[in-house]
């Protein structure tokens, strides 16, 4: 298992689309700074009150964007993946497999909470840092530091799904002899962008609120919905269209709940009080 | 402006210092033709349970300085049949794919794949139950053609840590994805047509891993294969 998860955690590190060419990586990596931009511009960060002519500022803003990252991947390898291969253990102990396949709708719920829990939770983290050093002065800006943060996860993991994919040799011939369903990757990875960016920016406002641990856990839960779409294509119950068509509704009512707390016309007073950090 | 372009230009330089170089690879060679002129191998497919589940024959015939290579599978699994024949050309030294036909016929559907090769690309035909659909591939010079792979492995040089990479095309999705191949070990295996001391090959493609077994003796038959879940055994060999 040691060997599966380290494995995993490498692959993130990898660009098996150089293989082909540059322009394959450069491709993957822009298209996924391409879907970022896009949903991050759509909150258009108020850049000069993050008084960004500090260098020190910068470099903040670019920590939690990058650290978002890594931990994310490290908690998915390190504490997501372990915890639900002992989950479906304990569960295999109770019930046959036959069983489980039959209730799969049900008994693979707590691996896809896991997800939510886990990935939320490592995408806070910066942000919840970064508000212990550096208190926002407004929540419209602590919902855009949360943002950035969940950009940092989305954008590489968007970059590390395109690798996969111009690995395998796409090409428009291959939209050519399979279609639309070609396209779907690039769909998913746009709109999983965006699910990233708003679960960790409404999880960022919570945490400014005061009520860190309720958005964190409407952020989870949000999280473990996407998800929850694993379970409906395994079962057959959606075909991959009606998927793709789910995970794109589930984001965009998430980037737009954190685009409505971003933009709802509230004169909000300036907070002077210390960070409080929720136990 | 200035400093929203400062932001991204460093965003760009993390990430890119984030992905990691690809490792070196050396591509596939081709050390011998191992086979006869004319070969035919019978092989039973298992699932994992070791349920009879199918039968896979494999053909080789020498024409003209070519290999017609040709494919017969009848599988059923879950209650769904698939017959799926295909026949492939190949270059008789180098073993460079010339043409392949694909027939499949999946849960009353048919598809049918016409591929044909000339140098860095190849152009295929898909027709889904009378839907037509072409298109025009570009691929490397390392490129063989994906229902060739049993018999391609059959000519590489066998030693163990032996490790190569080409590309895999596969006309019917109009993909062409890397593959690794490497000599893992050697292994006793036992199957119908008796036991076999062989080389271990892992073939990691797609993000997927497959494990074969060739003879350690020439011609290095196909022995055992564990693709994709199913379970292949020799059957029986015969040499027209």
């Amino acid at each position: 298992m040691a060997q599966v998860i380290w494995d995993f955690f490498v692959s993130w590190f990898q660009n098996p689309s150089a293989e082909r060419g540059l322009t394959w990586l450069f491709l993957s990596i822009g298209l996924a700074f391409v879907s970022g931009a896009v949903w991050l511009a759509a909150f258009a960060p108020p850049l000069r009150r993050f008084q960004l002519r500090t260098p020190l500022l910068i470099v903040a803003l670019l920590a939690v964007f990058v650290s978002s990252a890594i931990l994310a991947v490290a908690a998915v390898s390190f504490i997501q993946i372990p915890l639900q291969i002992w989950t479906g253990q304990a569960l295999s102990h109770f019930w046959s497999e036959e069983t489980l396949i039959g209730w799969m709708l049900l008994a693979g719920i707590p691996a896809i909470l896991l997800s939510g829990l886990v990935q939320e939770a490592a995408k806070l983290l910066p942000p919840l840092v970064y508000f212990r050093w550096r208190r926002p002065k407004e929540a419209k800006l602590a919902l855009i530091i949360g943002a950035i943060s969940g950009a940092g996860l989305g954008i590489f993991e968007a970059q590390w799904v395109l690798n996969q994919i111009f690995a395998a040799g796409w090409s428009w011939g291959t939209v050519e002899l399979q279609g639309f369903e070609a396209l779907l990757g690039f769909w998913e990875r746009f709109f999983a962008v965006a699910f990233h960016i708003g679960a960790t920016a409404i999880a960022a406002y919570g945490l400014f609120r005061g009520k860190g641990w309720q958005f964190y856990l409407l952020a989870a839960f949000l999280h473990a919905l996407l998800n929850y779409s694993v379970l409906l294509l395994q079962g057959e119950y959606l075909t991959t269209l009606q998927v793709e068509i789910y995970i794109a509704v589930v984001a965009l009512a998430t980037v737009g709940l954190a685009l409505w707390l971003r933009w709802r016309p509230r004169k909000e007073p300036v907070s002077l009080e210390p960070l409080e950090l929720e136990n | 402006m200035k400093e929203s372009l400062v932001v991204l230009s460093l965003l760009a330089i993390i990430c890119l210092t984030l992905v990691g170089c690809a490792p070196a690879a050396v591509p596939l060679t081709v050390s011998q033709i191992p086979w006869p002129d004319d070969e035919v191998t019978s092989y039973t497919i298992e699932d994992q349970e070791g349920n009879t589940i199918g039968s896979y024959n494999l053909t080789i015939h020498k024409e003209n300085g070519t290999y017609l290579l040709t494919q017969h599978l009848e599988l059923s699994i879950e209650g769904e049949q698939i017959i799926d024949d295909i026949t492939l050309t190949v270059n008789a030294t180098d073993l460079k794919p010339i043409s392949g036909m694909e027939t499949a016929v999946i849960a009353n559907q048919t598809i049918e794949v016409t591929a044909i090769y000339s140098p860095g690309e190849v152009a295929v035909t898909a027709t889904v139950n009378g839907e037509e659909q072409s298109a025009t591939l570009d691929i490397p010079d390392d490129a063989y053609d994906d229902s060739e792979v049993l018999f391609l492995l059959r000519a590489i040089p066998f030693e163990v840590g032996y490790s190569a990479t080409y590309t895999n095309v596969v006309p019917i999705y109009g993909l062409t994805p890397k593959a690794t191949i490497s000599v893992v070990g050697e292994e006793q295996v036992e199957v119908p047509f008796g036991t076999f001391n062989c080389y271990k090959l892992e073939l990691s493609l797609l993000g997927t891993t497959q494990y074969l077994w060739y003879g350690v003796d020439s011609p290095y038959y196909l022995v055992r294969a564990e693709v994709e879940g199913i379970i292949m055994l020799l059957e029986t060999v015969s040499i027209p």
